[in-house]
């Protein structure tokens, strides 16, 4: 095994799994939405994206906030200074990996009917 | 790989369309171009009639905090229309602390969260063509001032036609607005409206566009987002 390929064991599982990794960016870009927002994007149920969400709350990784936008309540969610550097950290290791020359000029994840990339399974999945 | 955006950048410009999703950017806009227009077209004359004053000073003081609290009015639209239905996200502008969501604002702030090379380049893109569009703008409104011609309004209306046209798609405008300049040009110089006041009636025009634009969106998406049903207390 190269040291580009063993960095991959070292990635962030927080952040790995799939739907939290989806929750994980979209925060990265916009710094902070609302449940409603990132359901959507992300096309998780309710109980799903509340499970990951307390997940990387536990983790240190997402600040939640009960707030009011005029008088309407929103559940509004940001990643935190330790988030925000980690996330920054896993982009780094997979662009490393991606990139690294002893992968040649294939990819390393061959873009395929990955199962895991099914949505119906991303949202039963946790 | 490498000429696809990251996913980062994805979801930053799926925020940023989502701003301007529900129309109430450009009616808003909309309504500031007309309230500057009557301000414009209407000065009283002296002596001037108390209605007449009033309703020009009431004019100019909207325009004046609507052009100042333009994101603040948005966001308290958004509030009670927007945000209940399908969520909120972070204003585009919030970071750069402005007051105001002009265009310019909002592009800078955006090549700022690139991370990528292809990130920027296409965020740069975003903002060079929003630079030409105040550029393509500005000339059709000095064009306006500085020539004294029949057809000069509707040369400096297709001209930001064009600058609309190009910059399309990064603010989610509809057809209306490029293709309703040029027949507002069209409409000043087949009405032979008078020169000096050309810019106001372009004003006016601008206002009509945005607002009709941004109230086809609003309906629109208000029709496909139904409010959300409040469970019986």
């Amino acid at each position: 095994m190269t040291p580009d390929l063993q960095a991959l064991a070292t990635l962030d599982r927080t952040i790995h799994e799939p739907a939290r990794l989806m929750i994980m960016t979209v925060l990265y870009a916009v710094n902070e939405a609302d449940f409603l927002y990132l359901q959507r994007e992300c096309g998780l149920t309710q109980g799903n994206l509340s499970s990951h969400l307390g997940k990387l709350e536990a983790a240190g990784y997402v600040l939640i906030e009960k707030m009011f936008k005029g008088k309407y309540p929103l559940t509004v969610c940001s990643l935190t200074q330790k988030g925000r550097a980690a996330f920054a950290e896993y982009l780094q290791k997979i662009r490393v990996v991606s990139e690294s020359p002893s992968n040649g000029r294939r990819t390393l994840v061959k873009p395929g009917p990955d199962k895991a990339e099914r949505p119906g399974l991303l949202r039963n999945g946790n | 790989m490498a000429n696809s955006p990251s996913s980062v950048l994805d979801a930053e410009q799926r925020a940023w369309r989502y701003w301007f999703a529900d129309g109430l950017t450009n009616l808003t806009v909309g309504v500031t171009g007309l309230l500057f227009a009557f301000c414009m077209l209407y000065t009283p004359r002296w002596p001037p009639s108390p209605l007449a004053m009033t309703a020009w000073a009431v004019a100019l003081g909207l325009y004046m905090a609507m052009s100042l609290r333009q994101q603040k009015i948005v966001e308290w639209l958004k509030a009670r229309t927007t945000y209940p239905r399908t969520g909120y996200v972070q204003p585009p502008t919030t970071e750069a602390d402005s007051g105001s969501a002009d265009l310019v604002t909002l592009s800078l702030h955006a090549a700022n969260t690139a991370s990528s090379e292809e990130d920027q380049r296409l965020l740069s893109g975003r903002k060079r063509r929003t630079i030409l569009l105040l550029a393509l703008v500005l000339l059709g409104m000095f064009a306006m001032i500085a020539i004294q011609s029949r057809w000069t309004p509707s040369a400096a209306c297709v001209i930001v036609g064009i600058g609309m046209c190009i910059s399309r798609k990064d603010y989610r405008w509809s057809w209306i607005i490029p293709l309703g300049f040029p027949i507002v040009g069209a409409c000043i110089t087949l009405f032979s409206a008078p020169l000096q006041k050309a810019p106001a009636y372009f004003c006016a025009g601008w206002g009509v566009l945005f607002f009709v634009d941004g109230a086809t969106t609003l309906i629109r998406y208000l029709l496909q987002n139904p409010a959300p049903k409040v469970p019986a207390a």
